[in-house]
């Protein structure tokens, strides 16, 4: 990896969570059990729209076995939950909307019973019109899925005049852009155990992104105080945003509460499918307009999201995509609309990526063929429109100046022409019946929820009686390597040992409230909770130091193991073991620092939404198009990313290998196709993800650390960004190879062989 | 008739059991269990095996893996009677003294990130390297194609791959020369 | 589906019978409540997806006439005898089968995963009539020996494809492959389309032998395919119409078309009828031209 990074000297760092994760001994939430525990199972909608009768769970009840069955009548609070706003009902009373509506949940002694008594379950439902497009859902007359209508959710911006725009243009460019619904496959599908503790408590082990928030959702449903629930969360077999929204949680709450005993759900990935969230399918019509020298002058827009039954995080995501419309190019007329509209589609909500990646394919796309249009190299096409440090950003608000932009487009052009040598060097890549391209993308990602929007953060500090600093967060470790950086960030802080530390996360009765593991902004906030804390720690350990040894403290500093003398620092050992200073923490004597404070926002955003702080991407793939199948492989894909400096090189390098594989199937591969508002491929022998043949073998990660001048904001996060501008590069390299443009994923090896088919003048000998 | 049966046939009130032994990660074992029961279940319910994983349940992920008499299997297509007899590895299994040199290349080079495909990941890593001691890309790929990552991107693995390789050959010049002494 | 634990408390009954004659005999004691198996990772499969478990099954696993891989003449010819419970794995790495039967290495190689296909056998690929070596060994001529409750009949592959499920209990004890001409050897072809690299249902899967003279005269041909939708075929009216002509461009746009005509398949919900068949003609062609391309 070309990473020139400070920080290299961790580079052979172990994480954390290693040694459990490759010997198996890591217990995750559904590995857990308890004594007496129950297995609970969620009877799901059979329709996709439907009145209820009735349901009848008298049968169920009466199966040996059974231990509790709950409808929408035991739900001693709100019957509902959503993030934003609690529109999707825990137990549907009168009406289902989606194929992954619950209707009942049973508690039995195996989940053998629990499922058998499911089948026991009468409901009787009248159809309704399945809404199954968003077409339909905005026809005249067209029955309401929602009291206030289908339209979820407006958003829109604009500047200057797009029509004079236009008419300034010399080409235009208009296109429809059609993206899929794509399922986050996070290899452990939902679940845990919720265990009923004594007075009226309860503990939930469960994944999620947020736990603070699942306890707000669970004591607004459940009706209990919030200091009554905790939730453990961590560690997590993969999320990716599809976790973040409460799933199995209530049914467990209810179950464990009715039967008083431990109830462990997991879902099985059919069920998953069913219920869980999915990224928003988009149609996106875009209009484009530049000038003769490659000036875009106008760029119309309008998104319309699938967002399915319920609201969950959907308002959020349009406006992202809304912001993200123009990404990284400055274009002085503008006119972007975007409607989110309810469907009987499952339902869509958080993925990582949060509508950038949809926008970000439109948007790519458009420049593309503009750059053709006007016969100017792609790359060069961009860099003409590119935002310099010190413009404001995507919706006119000020931005903390940045020039990633710039820096993450010249590395990849860099690389851009290493590899037209590379492919003029070998011969023979021109093999019969593969067509070879090249392509490229770039993009721009707003990190953190975004003006207008509740983003606390925090975090908390302390020195243990055993002598430890132990640093608790409220964050989550879904897969994504925290523990990893608060650990680096604290070795390096402190200059101490991985052995002098411990860290807690993901346990909201041992945490302090840090906001959501999401938005590529755990690793940010970490960082900025300990420049906050840091100095006030650092001077408490060290007066404790001098009160514990009479040595002034400016003679001491904090080192490895324990506390050191400035001036004997060569001495093989530490002056005071920190063991030795805990003995120090006698009676009401403790150090403890606590930071709170809101993830940075725009001085002036005043679109709900915008973001202040943002990282780039530029990506570069190679494909290799069959032309007798129409079959698209990416044989290569370098990503260079300017998102500051970079504290876990392993983690960061996943994170963009990761995210660029999960990428590459959304583009080639992924479909969650809902036909009549009900799921074709229910698993994976149908809905395919990438295998280890699908990725290029290497795959090269290129970090740009240099942050603007005078920014103080750190590291952001890099969680979502490798995902985002993969597509349109894919995209692009296929036109190279073939000459069909692609406005539709998941790119259809159909469409690329009626276009190649059989190329004119070929022979087959 | 001469067949063996493993349980009675005719229709009884009563859950069909077998008496199943099997060695799982070097202990033998005995388990009462329905012929049909799949691996998966047994290892993690009733023997506490929990390091296997499951997440699609018919064969298409690997996050079951396991060595069954040294042959990757997915213990969730594996029933109780296939079994019988057999000779169960899990990654529980893998490390004895100190970690696989395996394990150790997934822990250096980031083979990892939410772990649940690891074990099964490593489990069929050992296969292929048992039966490959220098896979060339291709083996690589097709030994670890039954295996799905949702969060590496399979970079992280294949580093981990490699670096196995170049540390169980390490190994094995330096035991040639201890052989040597 | 139905987690059931290892309490389950509807689990089959499982037999085990030691030879053919007792296997026989189960099936046709407990006729549809029984259904043989060899691996079980497709009845699993079947199971998950909610067709019922039958209340016994019939093991095969420990019929001896079953296993093992050999070499024989039959009629003069050579022969390579593969059990149906050689497992597909086995049939990918046995250095016997990789020269004898090269295709079926490959097929075996296409098939599923390694942990799979240590499980799969051969016979349940066959016997499930969608397998992927079907069309593999169709293209070099195999032939079946199954089991009717008295003796082991021999049936061309290609018959066996045909014949309707009267033959369901009849069991297929193992695959004979002829031994490729050595003197002649033509070209042989293979290939699987799924809807990524590996590891995928079959999109459609094709295979072929073509023998040509020097002149390039086509001697001997077979042509088949499959897909994990479509039941597996031979294209005998393209055989005819290619046998005995001089491979030239013309020649094989016609297969093109008597390929895309003869070609039986449906539209299913991720592809079209009409992309599987374009997609097949274009791989085979590709395949009989080869390295003479
Ligand atoms: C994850 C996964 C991926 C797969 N991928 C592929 C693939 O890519 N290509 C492919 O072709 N298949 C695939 N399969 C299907 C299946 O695994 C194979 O076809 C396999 O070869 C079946 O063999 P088996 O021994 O497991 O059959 P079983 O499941 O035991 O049996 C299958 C059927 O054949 C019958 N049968 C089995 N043996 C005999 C016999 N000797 N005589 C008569 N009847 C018999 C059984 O009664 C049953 O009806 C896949 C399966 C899984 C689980
Ligand atoms: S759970 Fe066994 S392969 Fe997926
Ligand atoms: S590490 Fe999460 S699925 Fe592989």
């Amino acid at each position: 990896m070309l990473m020139n990074t400070s920080l290299k000297e961790w580079k052979g760092k172990i994480r954390p969570d290693g040694p459990g994760k490759v010997t198996g001994g890591i217990k995750y939430l559904t590995d857990l059990t308890f004594p007496n525990m129950l297995y609970g199972k969620i009877l799901r909608s059979s329709e996709p729209h439907a009145e209820i009768v009735s349901i009848s769970t008298d049968l169920a009840r009466k199966l040996p076995g059974v231990r509790a069955v709950v409808t929408y009548k035991d739900v001693p609070g709100l019957n509902g939950y959503g993030i934003i706003f609690p529109d999707q009902p825990v137990l549907c009373k009168d009406k289902v909307r989606y194929v992954g509506d619950a209707l009942a949940a049973v508690a039995a002694d195996t989940e053998e019973i629990a499922e058998k008594a499911l089948g026991l379950i009468e409901v009787n439902y009248r159809r309704l019109p399945v809404i199954d497009s968003t077409e339909k859902a905005l026809e005249p007359g067209a029955p309401l899925l929602h009291p206030d209508g289908n339209i979820l959710h407006r958003a829109g911006y604009s500047i200057g005049n797009v029509e004079d725009g236009f008419q300034k243009s010399f080409v235009i460019i208009e296109e429809t852009y059609d993206v899929p619904r794509q399922m986050h496959a996070y290899m452990e599908t939902e679940g845990g155990v919720i265990v009923p503790e004594p007075g009226g408590k309860i503990t939930v082990y469960a994944g999620t992104q947020h736990g603070f928030k699942d306890r707000f959702q669970l004591s607004r449903i459940l009706n209990i105080p919030e200091k009554d629930i905790r939730i453990v969360s961590s560690p997590m077999g993969g999320s990716f945003g599809g976790k973040d929204e409460l799933n199995i949680q209530p049914y467990g709450a209810l179950l464990a509460l009715a039967a008083n005993c431990p109830v462990k759900i997991h879902q099985s990935r059919q069920e998953s499918v069913k219920a869980g969230l999915k990224r928003h399918p988009m149609k996106i019509t875009v209009k484009t307009g530049a000038d003769k020298n490659g000036k875009i002058l106008a760029h119309k827009v309008k998104i319309i999201a699938d967002t399915g039954a319920y609201a969950t995080l959907g308002p959020a995501i349009l406006d992202f995509a809304v912001e993200h419309v123009s990404g990284p190019y400055k274009i002085p007329n503008m006119e972007t609309e975007g409607l989110s509209v309810f469907t009987n589609n499952g339902v869509a909500g958080e993925f990582r990526g949060f509508g950038g990646n949809q926008i970000t394919f439109a948007l790519e796309g458009q420049m593309d063929r503009l750059a053709e249009k006007l016969q100017i190299d792609y790359l060069e096409f961009r860099r003409l429109n590119l935002r310099e440090a010190e413009d404001p950003g995507p919706l006119g608000q000020r931005i903390a100046p940045t020039n990633g932009a710039t820096h993450v487009l010249e590395a990849i052009q860099k690389s851009f022409f290493k590899r037209a040598d590379l492919r003029n060097e070998k011969g023979d890549l021109n093999e019969r019946w593969k067509a070879r391209g090249t392509g490229a993308a770039i993009t721009m990602h707003g990190g953190g929820l975004g003006a207008g929007r509740m983003d606390p953060a925090g975090g908390r500090l302390s020195f243990t009686k055993d002598g430890k600093i132990a640093a608790a967060f409220g964050f989550e470790e879904c897969g994504q390597g925290l523990l990893s950086v608060i650990e680096t960030i604290l070795l390096e802080e402190f200059n101490c040992l991985d052995k002098d530390i411990s860290i807690v996360i993901g346990d909201t009765d041992l945490v302090p409230v840090s906001g959501s593991s999401t938005a590529s902004r755990a690793t940010s906030m970490v960082w900025h909770s300990l420049q906050k804390m840091k100095d006030s720690f650092r001077s408490q350990m060290i007066d404790l130091a001098e009160l514990a040894t009479g040595t002034p403290a400016n003679r001491m500093e904090m080192g490895p193991g324990g506390i050191w003398l400035k001036d004997a620092q060569q001495s093989g050992e530490a002056y005071l073991s920190f063991a030795d200073l805990a003995s120090a923490l006698v009676q009401d004597r403790s150090i403890s620092v606590q930071t709170s404070f809101d993830f940075p926002v725009s001085p002036d955003a005043t679109v709900a939404g915008s973001h202040f702080l943002y990282a780039f991407a530029a990506v570069i793939v190679e494909v290799e198009v069959d032309i007798l199948t129409g079959r698209v492989k990416v044989t290569g894909m370098e990503q260079a990313v300017s998102a500051g400096p970079v504290v876990s090189p392993m983690g960061y390098r996943g994170q963009i290998e990761g995210g660029g594989a999960m990428a590459l199937g959304y583009t080639l591969m992924e479909h969650s196709i809902i036909e009549k508002g009900i799921y074709l491929n229910d698993n994976f022998d149908t809905y395919l993800i990438p295998t280890i043949f699908d990725v290029p073998f290497e795959m090269i990660t290129e970090a740009v650390e240099e942050l603007y001048e005078g920014d103080e904001f750190g590291p952001r996060g890099v969680g979502e960004i490798g995902t985002v501008a993969v597509a349109p590069a894919i995209a692009q390299a296929i036109y190279n190879a073939t000459g069909c443009w692609i406005n539709k994923l998941p790119v259809s090896p159909e469409l690329i062989l009626e276009k190649v088919s059989f190329m004119e003048g070929d022979k087959w000998m | 008739m001469d067949v063996k049966k493993v349980i009675m046939a005719t229709p009884s009130p009563q859950p069909v059991k077998i008496e199943l032994e099997l060695e799982v990660n070097g202990f033998h074992r005995q388990l009462t269990v329905a012929p049909a029961a799949r691996l998966v279940d047994l290892l993690r319910e009733d023997l506490e095996l929990t390091g296997t994983k499951f997440s699609c349940e018919v064969g298409r992920c690997g996050t079951c893996a396991v060595h069954m008499d040294n042959k990757l299997v997915n213990s969730c297509l594996v029933m109780a009677y296939q079994a019988n007899g057999t000779s169960i590895c899990t990654i529980e299994g893998l490390a004895e003294r100190s970690l696989d040199p395996i394990q150790s290349a997934f822990l250096e080079e980031g083979g990892f990130q939410c772990g649940y495909c690891t074990p099964g990941m490593i489990m069929a890593v050992k296969a292929l390297l048992n039966y490959h001691a220098n896979p060339t890309e291709e083996q690589i790929k097709e030994g670890l194609s039954g295996n799905l990552c949702r969060c590496t991107g399979y970079g992280g693995i294949i580093r981990a791959v490699q670096r196995a390789i170049k540390n169980l050959n390490e190994n094995e010049i330096e035991g040639a020369v201890g052989w040597k002494k | 589906m139905i987690r059931q634990g290892t309490v389950m408390i509807d689990s089959p009954a499982i037999w085990m019978p030691e030879n053919l004659a007792d296997a026989w005999q189960l099936k046709h004691r407990f006729g549809p409540d029984a259904q043989y198996i060899a691996g079980g990772t497709l009845m699993q499969t079947h199971w998950q997806k909610g067709i019922e478990c039958p209340a016994n099954l019939i093991s095969l696993e420990r019929i001896k006439e079953m296993q093992g891989i050999i070499k024989s003449p039959i009629h003069g010819q050579a022969v390579t005898r593969i059990g149906a419970l050689t497992s597909l794995d086995v049939c990918r790495q046995h250095s016997e089968i990789a020269v004898s039967a090269p295709l079926l290495t490959e097929a075996a190689g296409s098939i599923a995963a390694p942990a799979v296909r240590n499980k799969a056998t051969i016979g349940g690929n066959i016997a499930n009539r969608f397998g992927d070596s079907i069309p593999a060994l169709l293209a070099m001529d195999a032939s079946l020996a199954l089991f009717d409750g008295k003796e082991i009949l021999l049936t061309l592959l290609s018959d066996y494809i045909r014949m309707e499920s009267s033959i369901k209990n009849l069991i297929l004890v193992y695959v004979l492959v002829p031994e490729t001409d050595g003197v002649n050897n033509g070209q042989y072809f293979y290939k699987k389309l799924g809807h990524r690299e590996a590891f995928s249902p079959s999109i459609l899967t094709v295979a072929g032998y073509c023998r040509t003279s020097e002149q390039n005269e086509i001697l001997e041909i077979r042509l088949a395919a499959s897909g994990s939708t479509s039941p597996p075929q031979r294209f005998i009216h393209t055989e005819q119409v290619l046998n005995g002509c001089i491979l030239s461009h013309e020649l094989l746009t016609k297969a093109i078309q008597t390929i895309k005509d003869e070609m039986n398949v449906n539209t299913d919900p991720f592809s079209s009828a009409g992309y599987k068949k374009a997609a097949a003609a274009n791989l085979i062609v590709s395949g009989i031209v080869g390295k003479a391309g």
